[in-house]
């Protein structure tokens, strides 16, 4: 009795602490975390949540940051949807979450520009001015928050190059999979990241640029 | 033009915040550091409402699951919403035209493969044939006799699912006719008129040719006599074989027992048989 006791002081911990611990998502947990998710298994739904939401988060806030938290429970919602029927590996599985929410927020912009309600029709991520006497460099050094510093990067670059950005940034997508994101060619979405880093460099500090690009990073 | 650009390498290091900023030229610093911060851990903020949205999501795929396991696959509903019925307008298609072309030549109206326009051949059924039809019970052998009016297409009025039309203020007085003139010779003497020169020799004419020879009249006097009678009729009934249509789909045993009524084939020819019960 004393043993069958002492046995399971030491292995109910244990199996509290596994129970506890949710692994991270990453390449090797994904199916486990995929099946949990697809039986209804909270531990797995909390397992993709902590991974996705922020992220589908950052991504639509920078774009539409009133209705960004409405548009991320349809991606969910969406998601849990097609989770039977989707196949594939975790960045397989990123980039089918950002198509939803691309697609739900090009179904906003749709229904806000037919109420007239939106007046930046068309865009995905339109230039926004930085606030005044917003000094980038200076906001940069600051610590800025993973919100502010999306919505700096979108602020500065024209909608494409954002968006492409944001896929690589946030979504954490290679090049090919925002390429399939965004039904565009690898080398076009090569290219349009260069120019967005090149822009970007260009706002930090923007007196040197030219001459240390030249110097460090050779020419086309 | 030459312009500069960031190495891939470099460009995905950037881009992934795994490169350190401080090891980067001074100009890429900014941007490493802005890129870096936008991969900051989520905040309390980004995560709330983790439980009700993970109640939400399991309410989802349970409901989601729950519905693939009741209702049919998509393939399945797809194949009853689309497919089931155009499989099933050819099959209606197919099964009324064999009807109608059963019918038709139960009731003696099949056109010649190569007949000149608007002279189709009647061929008379032969006594009893109409039993061969759909619906054997309405009327008299003779009575079911069938007529079309120079269209080539078949017409026949004993396929109650295409042409039967039973209703009854189409109904003609069997005692205005029934006595003298059989309801088929009208249907021929209707068909007589039209086209080319017909032939009481070949078999769709011959009973006409006996009719009017019985009468002692030639095939246009008897026939101008079956027809100014049935005009006649058709002038006190005030009936119109247009209407007909709406009617054909429908079928009216009361009607069709008193073997009297108007039947358009097919929609395209017009048949009008008298007969009686």
């Amino acid at each position: 009795m004393d043993f069958l006791l002492f046995t399971l002081g030491r292995v109910a911990p244990i199996l509290l602490a596994m129970e506890s611990a949710l692994p991270r998502l990453d390449d090797a947990s994904f199916p486990e975390v995929l099946a949990g998710a697809r039986r209804g298994e909270d531990w797995a739904a909390e397992v993709l949540f902590v991974d996705l939401q922020p992220r589908v988060l950052r991504f639509l806030r920078s774009a539409e940051p009133r209705v960004a938290d409405d548009l991320a429970g349809e991606v969910w919602l969406a998601m849990a949807q097609g989770l039977a029927r989707f196949e594939g590996d975790l960045v397989g599985f990123r980039a089918w979450v950002f198509t939803i929410a691309r697609r739900r927020l090009a179904d906003h912009r749709r229904t806000a520009a037919r109420r007239g309600t939106d007046p930046v029709v068309g865009e995905w991520f339109a230039e926004r001015a930085a606030g005044p006497g917003a000094d980038p460099v200076e906001l940069a050094l600051d610590g800025l928050s993973a919100q502010a510093s999306i919505d700096l990067i979108v602020s500065m670059l024209p909608p494409d190059q954002a968006e492409v950005l944001l896929l690589r940034i946030v979504a954490d997508l290679d090049v090919a999979r925002v390429a399939a994101v965004l039904d565009r060619t690898p080398n076009w979405v090569r290219v349009t990241q260069h120019r967005a880093l090149r822009r970007l460099a260009e706002r930090f500090p923007p007196r040197v640029v030219g001459a240390v690009m030249h110097g460090h990073l050779g020419t086309i | 033009m030459t312009e500069p650009i960031v190495p891939d390498p470099l460009a995905d290091g950037i881009v992934s915040g795994s490169v350190d900023p401080s090891t980067l030229p001074a100009e890429l610093r900014g941007v490493a550091e802005v890129v870096a911060a936008a991969h900051q851990p989520p905040t309390e903020g980004e995560l709330a409402g983790m439980a009700s949205a993970i109640g939400a999501f399991r309410a989802a795929v349970t409901s989601t699951a729950v519905a693939a396991d009741t209702q049919p696959p998509r393939s399945v509903v797809t194949m009853f919403s689309t497919r089931i019925p155009k499989r099933a307008a050819v099959i209606v298609a197919a099964t009324v035209l064999m009807a109608g072309t059963a019918a038709a030549a139960a009731g003696g109206v099949i056109p010649a493969p190569f007949a000149g326009a608007g002279e189709p051949q009647i061929i008379e059924p032969l006594p009893g044939d109409n039993t061969s039809t759909t619906d054997t019970s309405t009327t008299e052998p003779g009575d079911t006799t069938t007529t079309e009016s120079g269209d080539t297409t078949t017409t026949e009025s004993g396929d109650t699912s295409t042409t039967e039309s039973g209703d009854t203020s189409t109904t003609v007085d069997p005692a205005a006719t029934e006595t003298t003139y059989p309801g088929r010779d009208f249907g021929h003497c209707t068909a007589w008129g039209v086209g080319a020169p017909k032939s009481t020799e070949t078999p769709g004419f011959r009973s006409l040719g006996e009719s009017a020879e019985a009468a002692g009249l030639s095939v246009e006097e008897y026939c101008a006599l079956v027809l100014a009678a049935h005009d006649g009729d058709d002038d006190a009934d005030d009936t119109d074989d247009d209407t007909d249509v709406s009617a054909t789909s429908t079928t009216d045993d009361t009607a069709r027992t008193t073997g009297n009524g108007k039947g358009n084939g097919n929609g395209k020819g017009n048949g009008k048989g008298n007969g009686k019960p």
